[in-house]
């Protein structure tokens, strides 16, 4: 059985239909591709996704359980981590401090065992604190711990948004253009540390980016939406060779370039 | 398998944890001590305006929780520390509870009202919330408050100062004290919730409510949660006003009263700085100090008062943490060049200190 499966999402937005009949399926630890043009409905479907958007019809799974119309944080606490197009990161809050947000899952003692120092407080802390380092070490971000989002530059952020995502520690990721806004040298380092981040945890990975190259080397298959419609499924190869994605995505650049020829 | 996926991660090498300096200990000890001690040894008068400073600062405290840490205007403070106030009134007078059991009776009576208030919170945002809690601070003086067996009517209650046991603390130097060291109880305890899953969330939802539930966190149960903290420990502060005050009356809890004083509180709170535990202390220290030696100073009273307020407008511009944050950016430049810096810093102070005192000899 599937990680994360939808079945028939439909959701429109007055009479355009933003998503039509989506079927995705993710198994456990795989690293999955979203491609389509702008306005195709990707960035919608992870709102669908992660709770932020109700769909008219259709169903979200996560595992065993159905999230269909679980809230945000209920999915967040199933295991379903996500960044964002535009970075949200908390501001006045440390790199550490904003990845020790992200462990809320792994916490239960109360706020009357914080006030008081109680040991299960306590051990909440320092287990936290060593599964933060952890994954700050794992993205290289270690010199940046005591640092605020205000003094990094965006590439950097970009990073540390993957790393709070991480100090989730999900059973699936959502990364919406992880890439988008950074210098080209970081999107490169970007692919293999994907790769690394899902081996060493083992988490799988939906990825929507436009950088085709890197898009196309990390993921192991790839969806291809358009006008909300998945319109070819398969592995990179398959879909950029699929007519319909190089009409509606591809083909642009193949008819300039014939154009221009 | 997914189990086990989760687990990853601990499997990774820990690494080790560097120590912490804190070398604004010895400092925060001898401050406290000298809080503890000055007024102490100035008399009684500097004894019940330390104490009227510790109870401001507990009630402050809830504004910290509530609106520094997650983000929630509410003005209606004095409400809770007015059912605190009368709970303990009747506690203490009417029932004999000890002392302590009173404290905790009034912060759990608080309870009915801080979950309705918090469920409001959750369908309503800024200045609609803010607007909310002034209709409610309001309404509840105008129906709870006036009832005659709760809050004594026109008369009011008289409550008398506890004992500890076999310490008594009715003079106001005792008095003091006690307030002192409960209104540190109190900063030690938000300290803490603030280096929790708990206060975490309160800021996350302060700074990002879509991000902070990507992260898990349920923000309708933090914003409960903040609100109901927070009244808690107005009720509290309510319990130490009433014995400071010795008697109280219902109007304090009552519009026009209740809205100036919880719009004053805050503002305190901002001044001293609203995203520390520390913040309300060193605002209400600030404010009641200025106020006693200003309090004589006839017609330079306004001019000071025309001062600080620019001071305070100053402050808020350039200084959004508020003093709190001028405090430890001068501790931090003491550090880098101690010599130069300690020399100007404690000019300055001795300075301020110096203004104050013959202000409040010449007009006195």
């Amino acid at each position: 059985m599937s990680l994360l499966r939808t079945e028939g999402i439909r959701l429109s937005f007055g009479g355009l239909l933003a998503l039509d009949d989506v079927d995705v399926a993710i198994e456990a630890g795989e690293i999955v591709g979203l491609l389509g043009p702008n306005g195709a409905g990707k960035s919608t479907l992870f709102n669908v996704l992660s709770g932020l958007l109700r769909p008219d019809a259709g169903r979200v799974h996560l595992g065993d359980q159905e999230l269909t119309r679980a809230l945000p944080y209920e999915r967040a606490l199933a295991g379903m981590g996500r960044t964002f197009q535009h970075i949200k990161l908390f501001p006045s809050m440390t790199v550490e401090e904003n990845l020790l947000t992200a462990q809320h899952r792994h916490l239960d003692s109360s706020a009357l065992a914080a006030m008081l120092r109680l040991p299960s407080w306590k051990r909440d802390e320092e287990e936290a604190r060593d599964r933060v380092e952890a994954v700050l070490e794992l993205i290289d971000l270690e010199r940046y711990r005591r640092h605020r989002p205000g003094e990094l530059s965006y590439g950097t952020l970009r990073f540390v948004e993957l790393a709070v995502a991480l100090s989730l520690q999900p059973r699936i990721l959502l990364l919406d253009e992880p890439a988008s806004g950074i210098a080209q040298r970081e999107a490169e380092a970007l692919g293999p540390l994907l790769r690394e981040v899902r081996d060493v945890l083992g988490c799988a990975i939906f990825l929507i980016e436009h950088d085709m190259p890197l898009l196309l080397s990390v993921s192991e298959r790839v969806y291809a939406l358009d006008f909300g419609r998945i319109i070819a499924a398969g592995t990179p190869d398959e879909v950029t060779a699929d007519d319909r994605v190089l009409s509606s995505y591809l083909g642009r650049t193949r008819r300039d370039a014939v154009a221009a020829g | 398998m997914t189990a086990d996926a989760l687990d990853a991660t601990s499997a990774l090498p820990l690494p080790r944890r560097l120590p912490r300096a804190r070398p604004g200990t010895v400092v925060g000890i001898l401050a406290v001590v000298a809080a503890a001690v000055v007024p102490v040894l100035l008399g009684d008068f500097a004894s019940f305006v330390g104490s009227r400073i510790a109870v401001t600062a507990i009630i402050g405290l809830s504004v910290t929780v509530v609106t520094g840490y997650t983000g929630q205007l509410s003005l209606m403070p004095y409400t809770f520390v007015g059912i605190g106030t009368f709970t303990a009134a009747h506690a203490v007078s009417s029932w004999g509870w000890p002392f302590w059991f009173a404290a905790l009776l009034a912060a759990v009576a608080t309870l009915p009202l801080s979950v309705l208030v918090g469920l409001v919170s959750v369908r309503l945002r800024g200045f609609y919330l803010a607007i909310a809690t002034l209709t409610f601070a309001s309404a509840v003086g105008a129906t709870l408050f006036t009832w005659d067996a709760l809050t004594g009517g026109q008369r009011g209650l008289t409550v008398a100062r506890p004992a500890l046991g076999p310490v008594p603390v009715a003079s106001d130097r005792a008095y003091y004290l006690l307030t002192l060291a409960t209104v540190l109880l109190i900063v030690w305890m938000v300290l803490g919730l603030q280096r929790s899953r708990i206060g975490r969330s309160m800021n996350a939802v302060r700074e990002n409510e879509t991000a902070a539930q990507a992260l898990g966190v349920n923000v309708r149960k933090t914003k409960l949660a903040a609100f109901v903290i927070s009244g808690m420990i107005a009720g509290v502060g309510g319990v130490f006003h009433a014995m400071l005050l010795q008697h109280v009356t219902r109007t304090s809890f009552q519009t026009p009263f209740v809205e100036t004083l919880g719009v004053t509180l805050v503002i305190l709170v901002v001044v001293g700085g609203m995203r520390s535990a520390w913040g309300p202390f060193v605002g209400a220290a600030i404010i009641y100090v200025q106020l006693e030696v200003f309090r004589t100073a006839l017609l330079l009273q306004y001019v000071l008062a025309a001062l600080s307020a620019a001071a305070f407008i100053f402050i808020l511009l350039k200084v959004p943490g508020g003093l709190v944050d001028i405090v430890r950016h001068e501790a931090a430049a003491v550090r880098a060049a101690p010599l130069r810096n300690g020399i100007r810093v404690t000019v300055v102070l001795l300075v301020q200190v110096a203004v104050f005192v013959a202000i409040w000899r010449w007009s006195s």
